[in-house]
């Protein structure tokens, strides 16, 4: 067995790692939330981050730490499906549906939100004047989050960015066929 | 990666600023004493030229692929359900299926196996030529649709001229060749099926039905699914008034193929033989539901209309396709039985 260092695999699916951290910053303009830095690459742990006020509201928060989550896999699918069709099922791909592939599942793979997220997260519920409803909808997030970080040695968020780039049509190929 | 900042305040006696630019005219009710303008400007955090450029170049790739998914979702769904139709045998449709797929991936090997296998079961076999033309000399991962392919072209030998059956009858160029010279050929040649078959089709015109019965029971017997010599058998078993042996070779055609045309339209005639009318109509007119060009079955639909005493349906039909080539000389067949030239229900 050989062990692929994390950072190479980060620089070899940067794509995934700036729409993560653009997702960031998009949610905090959309919520009105200042930002005060943004790193969107670099070759370092972690590879991208962004520096933002705490959102008054915890839903918001919550939104803001899970955002990438969202616009990663929803963008990473779109831009995969119709490539993984001529390559899995068809298995007559080109060049142009391999390089889609490829930006699919790296996007999809970064989709999940990091340590530094599930912290930020953490800080904003512990405050006493979080609701019942957002600690009830952010610790289980908390948790996913942290168990994500935890798989993500054992390749889940690699295999995460094929399932949906490449599992998800298939899924609903045979489901709909 | 995202973090939170509660930016440390200064702890003076002196007067809150904005943390960016120290400006007095802080907003309150924030984490961070900014003023507005700084927070504003601070939602609108800049997002540098590169990473605008990289946002439109992602969302260009994602149109794209938004451009490319119907075309290709469409035809992996049509290889989806052809290969449900193949897995239980529904050869027609799996083979339309494969057409609407093979628009999309004209150079799939998957797909134009998949439709080589579903033509020979339906007989079409200028799409088995086309579509094995395209898969000469290509490597195939499949080894069970490799397997079917080998078996399909040990078949397909069946279905023309040996050699030696061509050379042999070179001579004869422009004769009239007497049936003992196919019989002796065929006694010297007894691996020839297809001398076989061609036989049996001699016997079948001149309605020597117990021989070319003979001649195909030998066939059957070496190759038990071989589907010229089942498709006569349904035939011949009806002319030789075994009817449930007829069934019999039109179910084992129809367990080969549930949707073969000619299987269901010669079950149907001999169904309507029976005297089983009604059942005879309902098989006819799944065959047109299935396809409404297929000639011998217009005229298995008009015997059907006629024993059904739907007479207009019948007279509609036959008039229909007075004009059409194809259909008049299996229509005479039905015109010959209406008009009780020919004898078919006892």
């Amino acid at each position: 067995m050989f062990f692929i260092p994390g950072i190479l695999i980060t620089i070899a699916t940067f794509p995934g790692v700036i729409v993560h951290e653009l997702a960031h910053q998009l949610f905090c303009r959309w919520y009105k939330v200042p930002v005060f830095k943004v790193v969107y690459f670099q070759m370092a742990n972690p590879a991208g981050y962004v520096l933002h006020e705490p959102a008054n509201n915890k839903l918001q928060s919550i939104m803001i730490s899970i955002g990438p989550f969202f616009l990663n896999t929803i963008l990473g699918a779109l831009i995969a499906f119709p490539a993984a069709i001529p390559v899995f099922k068809f298995d007559n791909g080109n060049i142009a549906d391999y390089l889609l592939i490829y930006l699919g599942v790296s996007i999809a793979m970064h989709a999940f939100p990091s340590r530094g997220d599930a912290q930020s997260l953490w800080q904003s519920l512990k405050e006493s004047d979080t609701s019942l409803i957002a600690k009830i909808l952010g610790y289980p997030v908390i948790g996913l989050i942290y168990a994500g970080a935890i798989g993500s040695f054992f390749w889940l968020d690699l295999a995460y960015g094929i399932a949906i780039a490449v599992g998800l049509p298939t899924l609903l190929i045979s489901l709909l066929g | 990666m995202q973090e939170d900042l509660n930016l440390q305040q200064e702890r003076t006696d002196e007067i809150a600023k904005c943390i960016n630019c120290g400006s007095l005219e802080i907003l309150s009710g924030y984490r961070n004493n900014l003023c507005a303008e700084c927070r504003t400007a601070m939602i609108n955090y800049p997002i540098p030229n590169w990473v605008k450029l990289f946002g439109v170049g992602i969302l260009a790739v994602m149109l794209i692929s938004m451009i490319w998914l119907p075309g290709n979702f469409k035809a992996a769904l049509a290889l989806s359900r052809a290969d449900k139709a193949e897995k239980n045998h529904y050869y027609l449709t799996a083979q339309r299926e494969l057409e609407v797929a093979r628009k999309a991936a004209p150079n799939s090997i998957d797909v134009l196996a998949d439709e080589l296998i579903a033509a020979y079961y339906n007989n079409d076999l200028e799409t088995v030529a086309k579509t094995g033309d395209l898969l000469a000399g290509k490597e195939f991962e499949d080894s069970i649709k490799l397997h079917r392919i080998n078996y399909i072209s040990t078949e397909l030998r069946n279905y023309s001229p040996s050699d030696t059956f061509k050379t042999t009858f070179s001579k004869y160029k422009n004769q009239i060749v007497s049936d003992t010279v196919y019989r002796n050929y065929v006694n010297t040649h007894p691996d020839d099926d297809y001398a076989k078959i061609f036989l049996a089709n001699i016997y079948m015109e001149k309605e020597y039905y117990l021989n070319a019965d003979k001649l195909l029971s030998n066939v059957l017997l070496n190759d038990a699914e071989m589907i010229p010599a089942l498709n006569d058998k349904v035939m011949v078993k009806r002319e030789l008034n075994q009817l449930d042996s007829s069934l019999y070779y039109a179910d084992k055609l129809l367990n080969i193929n549930r949707e073969s045309l000619y299987a269901l339209s010669s079950k149907a005639r001999t169904l309507l033989k029976m005297k089983r009318n009604k059942e005879g109509l309902e098989l006819a007119l799944k065959c047109l539901s299935l396809e409404n060009n297929f000639p011998y079955n217009q005229a298995t639909l008009a015997l059907a209309y006629h024993f059904n005493k739907y007479y207009n349906q019948r007279d509609e039909l036959l008039n229909r396709s007075g004009t059409d080539s194809a259909t008049i000389s299996y229509m005479q067949f039905a015109r010959d039985v209406i008009s009780n030239k020919v004898k078919f229900q006892n």
